[in-house]
């Protein structure tokens, strides 16, 4: 262990410590014991070491702190798979050490929120946390306070593939500072920063990197394939359909029904009640009224159309060849990387 | 040192989710909230109905404090997987719907209904510890309900029970009105607990009588009026074994009897645990769910709100009807009871000695020794309407009923060990087990319902709704009418017919409409 902070809370706390071992090995049998300490010599011992040489009062709670956090992760298996173990490792040792300030301001809301938040996204994809990760990293430099930081966070998971935060999160971006808003989408000083999160708000498939590509392309594009079959771990029991209203795409499949988030950030499939998919249903253009499929790039694999739904610059299309939902760009988008 | 209560907390996610995928609206908020500890960040959520508080109390319990892994109360919303086992053919069911250990789930039932409760099953089984959480819930310390617990000795006096006059007061008081009583604190808490009270000698038993059935206590001419409290009393013995007979108007002051089933020696290592840790579970109850009084009060009116369907409510009356009757206890119709015999001292078997013809092994009524009390049958529909409510119903469903008849009716309709029903050796078991024997009873029940089309046609809830509109400006034709058809309702059944309890019970109805008719025309004609 190096560092001395975390070394003297552990000295003086040592019986309350132990007691919250015991009473957590008493709630949760799978707590283990070298996990524990792997996580308080490869997570929070790297953290305090930013707090070395301070006072007492500055380092106890952030050390209390994290020791009941590591606790709930050993308790809820976090610390028994190696993937989940490295993003911890990057989040102790790297993200937090850089935001020491925030997290001394609340450490117990840092952690926990911080954790719920990379379950959230790890539970969706593996890869969203560390693409979380990666976009927070372009800010950790200019956050003030904590409400920045949960603020920020949110974008930053829309950004990393939670397409269902997309109006949360634009609602966010307006209400930042600007520098730190420009951060985050990689802005140049350049572009106006209020009338790029009009455009953002009103074009789903827009982002900087697209923005910036002057290639006009008018063809629909594929932009998506979202869900998969039950058998193959996805949550589509059977070949979807796909309705659109209420300026929301809608998908059944079975007796089950979702609503469907996409964007240029990526999608997502919120379970819904069925009933409410039932307003919408008679919305649905039913009789393959998407002519141009031939000239999508991308479907050749397609060669027949189950349902299809429209919005402004959006076409969702299923078929019986396959259980994915396919999602097409239709506006005059920009041709781009992005999306 | 306060205990660390990391894992003390409750999940925020509903125990009870409903089977349609009706999803909370969407909130941003979710994002920061998950697996990991959520008492640290805002706590802007609403806090849960009481429904909601009551489950969570009990998967706490279920989940951490009383190791009770026997899931006998079954739900399923498809048919269960089903296994054969042993000699004896007994079903194993695995249930599809969220099912409940009776022995959690119906104390906690009794503190939401301010009902009494008593355990029953041999030492060390969990039954005063049960009863001690419940106490925890009602908001008092372990301390307070140990100090307050009652425990049954066979030297225990009525003052020991209730309290003592003043000494001062009794050297000088006037009169008997002047001595002042120190009443036991028991007396005013919300949840009383009366350990082994099989053990208490008779006339202290008496004074325990009128503060169960009455809620007050009575001391050198002093009352102490008692607030509702939910009762909890263990007993290692229902059947007579303890140092006195229960008297059996307080057992039938009792609303439910649970049994403690035997410890599942594959939960050792949470024993081990307790042991190593010097952790108790009733120190670790979680402040979420421990109840106000005035929580208790609102709960134990939602629970009174609960309906009760018609078509439920007949299945209930046409179950209930076939135990009392009994045809050779008297000549005289009404008096046809299996009380009356009881009264007088005849033994059943002389009775059934006389029986000719009756099919004893399909009269439901053969198959016990007595009829159902009225406050059996409030206990049952008070129980029936809170295990509707626990499971975030707002009307009581048939399995509710099934599910907690056994455990009401336990210590209060006895079996008639001697019946043709208990001869059969597929029966042979339900001597013993008398939660499948009244479980049994009542699908059997159930089943003749269907059969005679209950359902879909009874003649006599149709006379007696017609009853109910009223008779204000019948006209004493009308009356002359349903007099008529009353008759030939009564006819009808009693042509040719084998007399059974049910057919017994709506006669007697028929003859108290017909009764009230009668008088209703007299008055008109006068």
């Amino acid at each position: 262990m190096k560092s001395a902070a975390l070394k003297h809370y552990l000295k003086v706390e040592r019986d309350y410590c132990n007691q919250m071992v015991a009473s957590v090995r008493h709630q949760s049998q799978s707590l283990d014991a070298a996990e524990f300490s792997w996580f308080l010599s490869d997570c929070l011992d790297p953290l305090m070491t930013a707090l070395d040489g301070r006072s007492n009062q500055e380092t106890f709670p952030v050390a209390l702190a994290g020791f009941k956090h590591g606790l709930e992760l050993a308790a809820l298996n976090w610390l028994k798979n190696d993937a989940k173990k490295e993003l911890l490792q990057q989040l102790w040792s790297g993200h937090y050490r850089e935001i020491i300030a925030i997290v001394q301001q609340e450490p117990a809301k840092t952690f926990t929120q911080t954790g719920n938040l990379l379950s959230h996204l790890n539970a969706l994809d593996p890869g969203y946390p560390q693409e979380w990760l990666a976009l927070m990293s372009r800010v950790t430099g200019v956050l003030e306070d904590h409400a920045q930081l949960t603020q920020t966070g949110l974008v930053c998971a829309w950004m990393a593939g939670l397409a269902h935060y997309r109006e949360s999160a634009l609602r966010q971006l307006a209400t930042l500072p600007e520098t730190l808003a420009r951060k985050v989408l990689v802005l140049p000083d350049a572009r106006d920063l209020k009338q790029y999160l009009g455009e953002l708000t009103s074009n789903r498939w827009l982002t900087v990197q697209s923005a910036a590509d002057d290639n006009p392309v008018s063809t629909h594009r594929l932009k998506a394939r979202v869900g998969s079959c039950t058998l193959l771990g996805g949550d589509l029991p059977a070949p979807p359909e796909v309705f659109a209203g209420d300026g929301q795409f809608f998908v059944r499949s079975g007796d089950l029904a979702w609503q469907l988030y996409v964007d240029a950030y990526g999608s997502s499939l919120l379970p819904c009640d069925p009933n409410d998919l039932k307003r919408h249903m008679s919305t649905n253009d039913q009789a393959r009224k998407f002519s141009g499929l031939s000239q999508v790039p991308g479907l050749q694999d397609i060669s027949d159309i189950a349902s299809t739904a429209r919005l402004a610059d959006t076409v969702a299309l299923t078929s019986a060849e396959t259980f994915a939902i396919i999602v097409l760009s239709a506006v005059n988008t920009q041709s781009s990387g992005a999306g | 040192m306060s205990k660390f209560d990391l894992f003390s907390r409750l999940s925020a996610s509903p125990t009870k989710p409903k089977s349609t995928h009706k999803t909370k609206s969407f909130d941003v908020a979710d994002l920061y909230e998950g697996p990991f500890d959520s008492a640290a960040a805002d706590n802007t959520s609403q806090a849960p109905g009481l429904d909601e508080k009551l489950r969570q109390a009990y998967f706490w319990i279920a989940n951490n404090a009383i190791i009770s892994p026997h899931y006998d109360i079954e739900y399923n919303d498809k048919p269960p997987q089903q296994f054969r086992t042993g000699d004896s053919n007994s079903a194993l069911n695995l249930p599809t719907e969220q099912s409940y250990s009776s022995f959690t789930l119906l104390p906690l039932l009794t503190f939401a209904t301010q009902s009494k409760c008593l355990f029953i099953g041999g030492p060390g089984r969990g039954k005063t510890a049960s009863a001690l959480l419940m106490g925890i819930l009602g908001g008092y310390t372990t301390n307070e309900v140990r100090r307050a617990m009652q425990h049954g000795h066979p030297q225990m006096t009525v003052a020991d029970l209730l309290g003592n006059p003043l000494p001062a007061d009794l050297a000088s008081a006037q009169s008997v009105e002047d001595i002042r009583i120190s009443w036991r604190k028991w007396l005013g808490m919300r949840v009383r607990i009366i350990d082994e009270y099989n053990r208490i000698p008779t006339r202290t038993q008496s004074a325990l009588l009128t503060v169960m059935g009455d809620n007050y206590a009575e001391l050198y001419n002093q009352i102490y009026e008692c607030p509702a409290a939910a009762w909890y009393l263990t007993a290692n013995d229902d059947e007579g074994g303890g140092t006195y007979q229960v008297i059996e108007a307080l057992k039938d002051r009792i609303d439910i009897v649970v049994q403690a089933l035997s410890f599942n020696p594959r939960f050792l290592s949470q024993l081990l645990l307790r042991i190593e840790e010097g952790v108790k579970p009733e120190d670790l109850v979680p402040a979420q769910i421990i109840f106000s009084e005035s929580e208790i009060d609102d709960m134990a009116s939602a629970i009174r709100n609960v309906d009760v369907p018609d078509g439920i409510r007949r299945r209930i009356e046409f179950f209930s009807s076939h135990f009392e009757f009994s045809e050779y206890s008297a000549a005289q119709f009404e008096y046809k009871t299996k009380d009356t015999s009881r009264l007088s001292g005849v033994k059943s078997h002389i009775l059934a000695s006389l029986d000719n013809g009756r099919d004893r092994l399909k009269d439901l009524g053969c198959q016990t020794l007595n009829g159902i009390s009225v406050r059996s049958l409030m206990s049952l529909l008070q129980y029936a309407k809170a295990l509707a409510w626990f499971r975030g119903n707002d009307s009581v469903e048939l399995d509710d009923l099934r599910q907690v008849l056994p455990f009401v009716f336990h210590s209060r309709l006895f079996a008639d060990v001697n019946a043709p029903f208990f001869e059969l050796p597929e029966n042979a078991f339900y001597r013993s087990d008398k939660i499948g024997w009244l479980r049994h009873l009542f699908d059997t029940s159930c089943m003749e319902f269907d059969r005679l089309g209950l359902d879909n046609k009874d003649p006599v809830a149709e006379l007696s709704a017609e009853f109910e509109v009223g008779l204000d400006d019948l006209s004493a034709k009308q009356a002359h009418k349903r007099l008529h058809r009353i008759e030939s309702e009564i006819a009808r059944m009693v042509e040719g017919k084998k007399m059974y309890g049910h057919i017994y019970e709506d006669i007697v109805k028929l003859k108290y409409l017909h009764q009230r008719y009668t008088n209703y025309l007299k008055w008109l004609e006068s």
